[in-house]
Protein backbone atom coordinates (compact mmCIF):
# COMPACT_ATOMS: atom_id res chain seq x y z
CA UNK A 1 0.00 0.00 0.00
CA UNK A 2 1.01 4.00 -0.68
CA UNK A 3 2.55 5.58 2.00
CA UNK A 4 1.50 8.70 0.28
CA UNK A 5 -1.28 10.80 1.92
CA UNK A 6 -4.18 9.86 0.13
CA UNK A 7 -6.82 12.19 1.96
CA UNK A 8 -5.29 15.49 1.19
CA UNK A 9 -4.42 13.74 -2.41
CA UNK A 10 -8.60 13.39 -2.81
CA UNK A 11 -9.53 16.89 -1.16
CA UNK A 12 -6.27 18.82 -3.61
CA UNK A 13 -8.23 17.03 -6.43
CA UNK A 14 -11.67 17.42 -5.78
CA UNK A 15 -11.38 20.86 -5.32
CA UNK A 16 -13.11 21.76 -8.58
CA UNK A 17 -16.78 23.26 -8.24
CA UNK A 18 -19.05 20.20 -9.52
CA UNK A 19 -21.97 20.49 -11.93
CA UNK A 20 -25.56 19.02 -11.18
CA UNK A 21 -26.64 16.01 -12.61
CA UNK A 22 -29.56 16.11 -15.28
CA UNK A 23 -32.25 13.43 -15.35
CA UNK A 24 -31.23 12.13 -18.33
CA UNK A 25 -27.55 11.13 -16.74
CA UNK A 26 -28.68 10.07 -13.64
CA UNK A 27 -30.56 7.32 -15.52
CA UNK A 28 -27.52 6.44 -17.55
CA UNK A 29 -25.36 6.05 -14.89
CA UNK A 30 -27.24 4.73 -12.77
CA UNK A 31 -25.58 1.53 -12.57
CA UNK A 32 -22.04 2.99 -11.53
CA UNK A 33 -23.65 6.04 -9.05
CA UNK A 34 -24.52 3.09 -6.61
CA UNK A 35 -20.57 2.12 -6.76
CA UNK A 36 -19.71 2.50 -2.65
CA UNK A 37 -17.75 5.36 -2.07
CA UNK A 38 -18.33 6.96 -5.67
CA UNK A 39 -22.43 8.23 -5.83
CA UNK A 40 -24.14 11.08 -7.24
CA UNK A 41 -20.74 13.63 -5.82
CA UNK A 42 -18.35 11.27 -7.85
CA UNK A 43 -20.57 11.34 -10.98
CA UNK A 44 -20.45 14.92 -10.46
CA UNK A 45 -16.41 14.97 -10.53
CA UNK A 46 -16.87 13.55 -13.81
CA UNK A 47 -18.89 15.79 -15.17
CA UNK A 48 -17.28 18.22 -14.25
CA UNK A 49 -13.84 17.36 -14.94
CA UNK A 50 -11.69 17.92 -18.64
CA UNK A 51 -9.61 15.07 -19.51
CA UNK A 52 -6.05 15.35 -21.85
CA UNK A 53 -5.71 11.78 -23.49
CA UNK A 54 -2.11 11.87 -25.68
CA UNK A 55 -2.79 9.92 -28.43
CA UNK A 56 -5.74 8.03 -29.49
CA UNK A 57 -4.51 4.66 -30.64
CA UNK A 58 -4.47 1.04 -28.77
CA UNK A 59 -4.28 1.81 -25.36
CA UNK A 60 -5.64 5.73 -25.76
CA UNK A 61 -8.85 5.00 -27.51
CA UNK A 62 -10.03 2.31 -25.31
CA UNK A 63 -9.48 4.65 -22.51
CA UNK A 64 -10.91 7.66 -24.11
CA UNK A 65 -14.05 4.99 -24.52
CA UNK A 66 -14.65 4.58 -20.95
CA UNK A 67 -14.09 7.44 -20.10
CA UNK A 68 -16.77 8.81 -22.43
CA UNK A 69 -18.95 5.83 -20.72
CA UNK A 70 -18.24 6.69 -17.36
CA UNK A 71 -19.63 10.21 -17.79
CA UNK A 72 -16.22 12.59 -17.85
CA UNK A 73 -17.47 15.96 -19.71
CA UNK A 74 -14.60 17.18 -21.76
CA UNK A 75 -11.99 14.69 -23.50
CA UNK A 76 -9.24 16.64 -25.58
CA UNK A 77 -8.26 13.99 -27.89
CA UNK A 78 -4.41 14.77 -29.53
CA UNK A 79 -2.94 12.30 -32.22
CA UNK A 80 -1.70 13.19 -35.24
CA UNK A 81 -2.29 11.60 -38.74
CA UNK A 82 -4.96 9.28 -40.64
CA UNK A 83 -5.90 6.13 -39.89
CA UNK A 84 -3.68 3.25 -41.33
CA UNK A 85 -4.03 -0.48 -41.90
CA UNK A 86 -1.84 -1.71 -38.76
CA UNK A 87 -3.66 0.81 -36.48
CA UNK A 88 -6.73 -1.45 -36.90
CA UNK A 89 -5.36 -4.89 -34.74
CA UNK A 90 -5.94 -2.42 -31.76
CA UNK A 91 -7.38 1.30 -32.10
CA UNK A 92 -10.99 0.76 -31.48
CA UNK A 93 -12.31 3.43 -32.43
CA UNK A 94 -10.81 3.44 -35.79
CA UNK A 95 -12.57 1.71 -38.46
CA UNK A 96 -11.85 0.22 -42.22
CA UNK A 97 -14.17 2.69 -43.94
CA UNK A 98 -11.77 5.44 -41.88
CA UNK A 99 -9.03 4.17 -43.32
CA UNK A 100 -6.95 7.77 -44.68
CA UNK A 101 -8.64 10.28 -42.70
CA UNK A 102 -8.25 11.47 -39.67
CA UNK A 103 -7.39 9.57 -36.10
CA UNK A 104 -9.03 12.01 -34.09
CA UNK A 105 -11.88 12.18 -36.53
CA UNK A 106 -12.44 8.94 -36.35
CA UNK A 107 -12.28 9.01 -32.39
CA UNK A 108 -14.85 11.94 -32.18
CA UNK A 109 -17.59 10.82 -34.06
CA UNK A 110 -17.78 7.32 -32.60
CA UNK A 111 -17.20 8.54 -28.72
CA UNK A 112 -20.14 11.54 -29.93
CA UNK A 113 -22.12 8.05 -31.21
CA UNK A 114 -22.03 6.81 -27.63
CA UNK A 115 -22.29 9.88 -25.51
CA UNK A 116 -23.74 12.53 -26.58
CA UNK A 117 -23.08 14.72 -23.77
CA UNK A 118 -19.71 14.55 -24.19
CA UNK A 119 -17.30 17.86 -25.23
CA UNK A 120 -14.86 16.90 -27.31
CA UNK A 121 -11.62 18.63 -28.69
CA UNK A 122 -9.58 17.56 -31.21
CA UNK A 123 -6.17 18.43 -31.64
CA UNK A 124 -4.61 16.87 -34.99
CA UNK A 125 -1.38 17.05 -33.61
CA UNK A 126 1.09 14.98 -31.43
CA UNK A 127 2.50 16.36 -28.08
CA UNK A 128 5.14 18.57 -28.14
CA UNK A 129 6.74 22.06 -27.43
CA UNK A 130 4.38 24.35 -29.45
CA UNK A 131 1.13 22.66 -27.86
CA UNK A 132 1.79 20.58 -24.49
CA UNK A 133 1.66 23.47 -22.17
CA UNK A 134 -1.77 24.90 -23.33
CA UNK A 135 -3.52 21.49 -23.68
CA UNK A 136 -2.18 20.77 -20.01
CA UNK A 137 -3.53 24.16 -18.68
CA UNK A 138 -6.82 22.63 -20.76
CA UNK A 139 -7.00 19.85 -18.35
CA UNK A 140 -7.46 18.49 -15.07
CA UNK A 141 -6.42 15.17 -15.57
CA UNK A 142 -3.81 13.82 -18.40
CA UNK A 143 -3.84 9.98 -20.02
CA UNK A 144 -0.05 9.34 -21.54
CA UNK A 145 -0.84 6.78 -23.81
CA UNK A 146 1.85 7.72 -26.25
CA UNK A 147 4.62 5.95 -27.96
CA UNK A 148 7.50 8.27 -28.11
CA UNK A 149 9.28 8.98 -25.17
CA UNK A 150 9.99 12.40 -26.29
CA UNK A 151 6.32 13.12 -26.07
CA UNK A 152 5.98 11.50 -22.70
CA UNK A 153 8.78 13.38 -20.89
CA UNK A 154 7.28 17.01 -22.21
CA UNK A 155 3.88 15.81 -20.80
CA UNK A 156 5.57 14.71 -17.70
CA UNK A 157 7.67 18.31 -17.70
CA UNK A 158 4.36 20.37 -18.25
CA UNK A 159 2.30 17.94 -15.27
CA UNK A 160 4.86 18.83 -12.97
CA UNK A 161 5.22 21.97 -13.62
CA UNK A 162 1.49 22.68 -13.43
CA UNK A 163 1.07 20.14 -11.10
CA UNK A 164 -1.72 18.39 -12.59
CA UNK A 165 -1.65 14.25 -12.12
CA UNK A 166 -0.92 12.14 -14.96
CA UNK A 167 -2.07 8.21 -15.51
CA UNK A 168 1.06 6.75 -17.15
CA UNK A 169 0.33 3.85 -19.48
CA UNK A 170 2.56 1.33 -21.09
CA UNK A 171 2.70 -1.78 -22.82
CA UNK A 172 4.26 -4.07 -24.83
CA UNK A 173 3.97 -7.93 -26.18
CA UNK A 174 1.76 -8.79 -23.44
CA UNK A 175 2.88 -6.66 -20.57
CA UNK A 176 1.70 -3.76 -18.97
CA UNK A 177 3.20 -0.93 -16.61
CA UNK A 178 0.95 1.77 -14.91
CA UNK A 179 1.41 4.55 -12.52
CA UNK A 180 -0.39 7.83 -11.02
CA UNK A 181 1.75 11.03 -11.01
CA UNK A 182 0.77 13.38 -8.27
CA UNK A 183 3.33 16.19 -8.66
CA UNK A 184 4.76 16.81 -5.45
CA UNK A 185 3.22 13.93 -4.25
CA UNK A 186 4.87 11.09 -6.15
CA UNK A 187 7.90 10.03 -8.51
CA UNK A 188 7.46 11.71 -11.82
CA UNK A 189 8.17 9.81 -15.14
CA UNK A 190 11.51 11.24 -15.75
CA UNK A 191 12.11 10.04 -11.41
CA UNK A 192 11.51 6.30 -12.90
CA UNK A 193 13.26 6.67 -16.33
CA UNK A 194 15.98 9.63 -16.64
CA UNK A 195 16.21 9.68 -20.30
CA UNK A 196 15.48 8.15 -23.18
CA UNK A 197 15.56 4.33 -23.08
CA UNK A 198 18.12 2.70 -25.47
CA UNK A 199 17.33 0.83 -28.18
CA UNK A 200 13.37 1.72 -28.12
CA UNK A 201 11.55 1.57 -30.87
CA UNK A 202 8.28 3.33 -32.49
CA UNK A 203 6.52 0.16 -33.45
CA UNK A 204 6.70 -3.04 -31.14
CA UNK A 205 4.52 -6.30 -30.90
CA UNK A 206 1.36 -6.20 -29.01
CA UNK A 207 -1.88 -7.54 -28.99
CA UNK A 208 -4.94 -5.18 -28.99
CA UNK A 209 -6.27 -6.95 -25.98
CA UNK A 210 -3.19 -5.51 -24.25
CA UNK A 211 -4.01 -2.39 -25.61
CA UNK A 212 -7.86 -2.64 -24.39
CA UNK A 213 -6.71 -3.99 -21.04
CA UNK A 214 -3.91 -1.35 -20.32
CA UNK A 215 -6.72 1.28 -21.66
CA UNK A 216 -9.61 0.21 -19.49
CA UNK A 217 -6.94 0.50 -16.43
CA UNK A 218 -5.98 3.93 -17.25
CA UNK A 219 -9.50 5.00 -17.03
CA UNK A 220 -9.94 3.49 -13.78
CA UNK A 221 -6.81 5.65 -12.55
CA UNK A 222 -8.17 8.58 -13.87
CA UNK A 223 -11.81 7.71 -12.85
CA UNK A 224 -10.14 7.44 -9.33
CA UNK A 225 -8.25 10.13 -8.88
CA UNK A 226 -11.01 12.15 -10.17
CA UNK A 227 -13.47 11.30 -8.20
CA UNK A 228 -11.78 10.68 -5.25
CA UNK A 229 -12.43 6.46 -5.19
CA UNK A 230 -10.17 4.03 -3.65
CA UNK A 231 -6.73 4.14 -3.93
CA UNK A 232 -4.82 5.16 -7.07
CA UNK A 233 -1.22 3.78 -7.93
CA UNK A 234 0.44 7.06 -6.01
CA UNK A 235 4.03 5.87 -6.08
CA UNK A 236 3.40 2.43 -7.27
CA UNK A 237 3.91 1.11 -10.73
CA UNK A 238 1.50 -1.67 -11.68
CA UNK A 239 3.60 -4.60 -13.36
CA UNK A 240 1.22 -6.87 -15.29
CA UNK A 241 2.27 -9.56 -17.76
CA UNK A 242 -1.22 -11.55 -19.20
CA UNK A 243 0.90 -14.51 -20.39
CA UNK A 244 0.31 -15.63 -16.93
CA UNK A 245 -1.87 -13.40 -15.48
CA UNK A 246 0.33 -11.90 -12.67
CA UNK A 247 -0.10 -8.65 -11.72
CA UNK A 248 2.06 -7.09 -9.03
CA UNK A 249 3.19 -3.48 -7.84
CA UNK A 250 6.42 -2.34 -7.32
CA UNK A 251 6.87 0.66 -5.06
CA UNK A 252 8.84 3.58 -6.60
CA UNK A 253 11.30 5.65 -5.23
CA UNK A 254 11.75 9.70 -5.77
CA UNK A 255 15.18 10.52 -7.27
CA UNK A 256 16.41 13.40 -5.52
CA UNK A 257 18.69 14.39 -8.25
CA UNK A 258 15.41 14.51 -10.80
CA UNK A 259 15.77 17.40 -13.13
CA UNK A 260 11.80 17.79 -13.60
CA UNK A 261 10.64 17.42 -10.07
CA UNK A 262 13.54 17.64 -7.11
CA UNK A 263 12.65 21.37 -6.59
CA UNK A 264 8.94 20.45 -6.62
CA UNK A 265 8.67 17.44 -4.02
CA UNK A 266 8.37 17.58 -0.37
CA UNK B 1 24.35 -17.68 -2.38
CA UNK B 2 21.72 -17.86 -4.86
CA UNK B 3 19.16 -14.94 -6.15
CA UNK B 4 16.08 -14.86 -8.38
CA UNK B 5 16.40 -12.68 -11.63
CA UNK B 6 13.16 -11.72 -13.47
CA UNK B 7 13.49 -9.95 -16.75
CA UNK B 8 10.66 -7.89 -17.93
CA UNK B 9 9.80 -6.19 -21.19
CA UNK B 10 12.59 -5.79 -23.57
CA UNK B 11 14.90 -7.26 -20.86
CA UNK B 12 13.36 -10.56 -21.65
CA UNK B 13 13.00 -10.82 -25.08
CA UNK B 14 17.00 -9.89 -24.73
CA UNK B 15 18.21 -12.70 -22.71
CA UNK B 16 15.08 -14.75 -24.07
CA UNK B 17 14.48 -15.95 -19.94
CA UNK B 18 11.63 -14.44 -18.37
CA UNK B 19 13.29 -15.68 -14.85
CA UNK B 20 16.20 -17.20 -13.56
CA UNK B 21 18.32 -18.29 -10.77
CA UNK B 22 21.98 -17.06 -10.78
CA UNK B 23 24.66 -18.39 -8.24
CA UNK B 24 26.70 -16.12 -6.96
CA UNK B 25 30.23 -16.32 -5.19
CA UNK B 26 30.01 -13.83 -2.32
CA UNK B 27 27.40 -10.74 -2.35
CA UNK B 28 27.27 -8.32 -5.20
CA UNK B 29 25.82 -4.52 -5.30
CA UNK B 30 23.03 -3.73 -7.70
CA UNK B 31 25.87 -2.26 -9.73
CA UNK B 32 28.14 -5.23 -10.15
CA UNK B 33 24.83 -7.77 -10.20
CA UNK B 34 23.36 -5.22 -13.60
CA UNK B 35 27.06 -6.09 -14.85
CA UNK B 36 27.70 -9.13 -14.50
CA UNK B 37 24.42 -10.19 -15.71
CA UNK B 38 24.85 -8.17 -19.13
CA UNK B 39 28.08 -10.09 -19.44
CA UNK B 40 26.72 -13.57 -18.87
CA UNK B 41 23.94 -12.88 -21.86
CA UNK B 42 24.17 -11.39 -25.18
CA UNK B 43 25.09 -8.19 -26.81
CA UNK B 44 21.27 -7.72 -27.15
CA UNK B 45 21.04 -7.53 -23.28
CA UNK B 46 24.34 -5.47 -23.06
CA UNK B 47 22.86 -2.73 -24.85
CA UNK B 48 19.99 -2.17 -23.06
CA UNK B 49 21.72 -3.16 -19.73
CA UNK B 50 24.88 -0.96 -19.65
CA UNK B 51 25.45 2.91 -20.83
CA UNK B 52 28.44 3.39 -22.97
CA UNK B 53 30.72 3.71 -19.80
CA UNK B 54 29.80 -0.15 -19.24
CA UNK B 55 27.58 1.44 -16.12
CA UNK B 56 24.28 0.20 -15.63
CA UNK B 57 21.89 2.16 -17.49
CA UNK B 58 19.98 4.81 -15.49
CA UNK B 59 16.66 3.89 -17.52
CA UNK B 60 16.81 0.19 -16.06
CA UNK B 61 13.98 0.20 -13.87
CA UNK B 62 15.48 -2.21 -11.01
CA UNK B 63 13.58 -3.71 -7.85
CA UNK B 64 14.58 -6.12 -4.86
CA UNK B 65 11.65 -7.66 -3.95
CA UNK B 66 8.85 -5.05 -4.65
CA UNK B 67 10.87 -2.22 -4.07
CA UNK B 68 12.24 -0.01 -6.42
CA UNK B 69 16.44 0.57 -6.72
CA UNK B 70 18.80 2.66 -8.89
CA UNK B 71 20.16 0.59 -11.12
CA UNK B 72 23.79 1.63 -10.03
CA UNK B 73 22.72 1.04 -6.34
CA UNK B 74 25.53 -0.02 -4.51
CA UNK B 75 22.89 -2.02 -1.90
CA UNK B 76 24.28 -5.52 -1.75
CA UNK B 77 21.47 -8.05 -2.65
CA UNK B 78 21.14 -11.00 0.18
CA UNK B 79 20.44 -14.68 -0.99
CA UNK B 80 17.50 -15.69 -1.68
CA UNK B 81 16.35 -12.39 -3.34
CA UNK B 82 14.35 -11.20 -6.02
CA UNK B 83 15.69 -8.52 -8.39
CA UNK B 84 13.22 -7.96 -11.20
CA UNK B 85 15.02 -6.08 -14.45
CA UNK B 86 12.68 -4.00 -16.04
CA UNK B 87 13.13 -1.60 -19.25
CA UNK B 88 11.02 1.44 -20.22
CA UNK B 89 7.43 0.29 -22.29
CA UNK B 90 5.55 2.72 -23.63
CA UNK B 91 1.99 3.34 -25.27
CA UNK B 92 0.40 2.89 -28.77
Amino acid sequence: MSNIDMKSTKRSLNARTRRALSAEERAVYEWQLTVAGFGEAGQQSLKSATVLISRVGGVGGVAATALAAAGVGRLILAHEGNVKPSDLNRQTLMTADWLGKPRVDSAARRLKAMNPRLAIETVNENIGEDNVDRLVSSADLVIDAAPLFRERFLLNRAIVEQGKPMVDSAMFELEMQLTTIVPGKTPCLTCIYPGDPPGWKRQFPVFGAVAATIGSLAAMEAIKVLSGLGEPLLGRLLLADLRDMSFRTVQLKRNIHCLVCRDRNP
Amino acid sequence: MKVTIRYAAQARVATGVPVEEVELDEPLTIHDLVIRLARQHGSAFRRLALDANGCPHPSLLVAIGDDQVRPGDHRKVVSGETITIITPISGG
